[in-house]
């Protein structure tokens, strides 16, 4: 047998056992591409866990109150043990926790957009808790489903723990809209400037994503970014609308024949701009990473000193 | 060093593979792993093992490839990375050693991955796979691993409710604590949603 039609048997066999929804686990065939895509897809997604810790992070000393201060730490230790989960799987396709680190703190990593925006009042927390985690949990969802065992189990932990994160924010909105004309300000505020960033957390349009087409057919997604953006907007939309809050979208209006909420465009040219690099806080971000780990250090090297000495 | 950590939810229950994570010793492996995978109210006991113990091998791996392979000819990419790699693993060989045995016997959507069934004993880590299918027969079981039991660090019994019980108080952690705002939050969206539509009727479903 030739090599290439080995491959293609191996291939046909693969495809065959996604559509059966048997997991690939490690240890077993798959195409280069799929694990190429996947420690791509699940080292940006181990990286956003971790640089999503920075925004909300630096309010931990500034709530409001005891009760929201204890929320927050949890969910930021949540992220935490989240990015964790997903460096784990990413290892068992054969790339190194040291490598992702290094690439990450190198700013040769990618990682969601999301978080090179700044948290300029206290009410971000709470939109970045209901629309943020809300559109992260709607894409984990799908991800949920994945063909690639390791990546699906990190998913089903996460979206048990982070439904959570979704409910303490919104619980924080909504109390904001009903409160005194300042907390409604800037609950207003917040959204005004969260909404847009949020949207693009689905990705490009379908008919501008290159890569969504082969991950459906391996079961790696199994919606397209559209299609998850939609459910996000169907669900989100009319719960802002009942509380009386602004969607800063002149052209957002709900569809009667297809029942679905439409937005209006998208600003593309900035979101790859962001991508690039050059969004609001993607300096801060790396730097504070990059802190953060130099910081570190001392701790790294004691306990590797302990467990040296015994 | 990397260690594989298998979780307990109750003392009934086997311990189940849920990640992996780094420490310079099985004692800093079983910390972090507090942190990382108790953070909810589902813990009584951890297990911490060196990857290099644990000698991994698929239902895939057996009916496919006949061909034994070895760490040295596998590109990095293609294999698991537990497989065979441990010379220590290996020189176990000598004499009957116990292996404990885990496996994953189903496809459905789950948080964890291989779980316990018990011990066998053997003389090599291929030998105790054998054994397990013999001692543990199942249609259905995808992967198999095996470890020397003696590689396993376990959480101690006394130390269960200082490590695992506090995170029964954090009911802040659980959705249902914020319960009101969301079931009013999903009213008003059905309320608006069929004012829209124009569908009066939904309002009393």
């Amino acid at each position: 047998m030739t090599q290439a039609t080995d491959i293609t048997l191996k291939l046909a066999e693969f495809e065959t056992r996604i559509a059966r929804g048997e997991k690939i686990e490690p240890g077993d065939w798959m195409p280069d591409d799929y694990r190429k895509q996947l420690i791509r897809m699940i080292s940006q997604h181990a990286h956003s866990e971790i640089v999503g810790m920075l925004p909300e992070g630096n309010y931990i000393t500034r709530a409001p109150s005891l009760r929201r201060k204890m929320v927050l730490i949890a969910k930021v230790q949540d992220e935490g043990g989240h990015g964790q989960y997903l460096y784990h799987a990413a290892e068992t396709l054969g790339i190194s926790r040291d490598e992702m680190e290094q690439a990450l703190l190198a700013g040769k990593a990618k990682y969601s957009s999301i978080f090179n925006y700044p948290t300029l009042n206290w009410a971000d927390i709470g939109i970045i808790g209901w629309l943020v985690d809300g559109a992260a949990i709607k894409n984990q969802t799908m991800l949920a489903h994945c063909s690639y065992g390791p990546y699906s189990r990190a998913m089903v932990r996460i979206c048990a723990e982070e439904t959570f994160h979704q409910r303490q924010g919104k619980e924080m909105i909504v109390k904001y809209a009903q409160g005194t004309s300042n907390q409604r300000q800037m609950a207003q505020d917040a959204l005004n400037r969260w909404w847009g960033p949020v949207l693009m957390m689905f990705g490009p349009h379908d008919s501008d994503s290159p890569n969504s087409e082969v991950l459906i057919r391996w079961g790696v997604k199994t919606q397209s970014n559209d299609t998850v953006r939609q459910l996000f907007l169907d669900e989100v939309v009319p719960e802002l609308m009942a509380i009386g809050v602004q969607i800063p979208d002149p052209q957002l209006r709900f569809d009667a024949e297809s029942k679905h909420w439409k937005h209006g465009p998208i600003d593309w040219a900035h979101f790859w701009q962001v991508v690039k690099g050059n969004g609001p806080m993607n300096k801060e971000r790396l730097a504070a990473r990059n802190q953060a780990h130099d910081n570190g250090a001392w701790v790294r090297d004691a306990v590797t000193a302990y467990a040296s000495r015994k | 060093m990397r260690y594989e950590i298998f979780k307990q939810d109750a003392p009934n229950q086997p311990h189940s593979n849920v990640g992996s994570v780094h420490a310079p010793d099985a004692e800093m492996a079983l910390m972090h792993a507090r942190d990382v995978y108790g953070r909810r109210p589902n813990a009584v006991s951890m297990w911490a093992v060196p990857e290099s113990e644990i000698y991994a091998t698929s239902h895939e791996e057996r009916t496919k490839n006949q061909e034994p392979r070895t760490k040295s000819q596998e590109p990095e990419a293609q294999g698991s990375r537990l497989k065979a790699q441990s010379s220590k693993l290996m020189a176990h060989g000598s004499s009957p050693t116990s292996y404990a045995v885990f496996r994953k016997t189903s496809q459905r959507r789950s948080m964890t991955y291989v779980a316990y069934a018990g011990t066998v004993e053997a003389n090599t880590p291929e030998d105790a796979v054998t054994a397990a299918m013999h001692k543990f027969p199942n249609p259905t079981t995808f992967v198999w691993w095996v470890c020397p039991e003696a590689a396993i660090s376990k959480t101690e019994a006394e130390a269960t409710p200082s490590w695992f019980e506090p995170a029964k108080d954090k009911v802040y952690r659980q959705q249902a604590y914020y319960g009101d705002a969301a079931r009013q939050s999903r009213r008003q969206r059905t309320e608006l949603v069929s004012k829209l539509m124009g569908d009066e009727t939904q309002d009393e479903a």
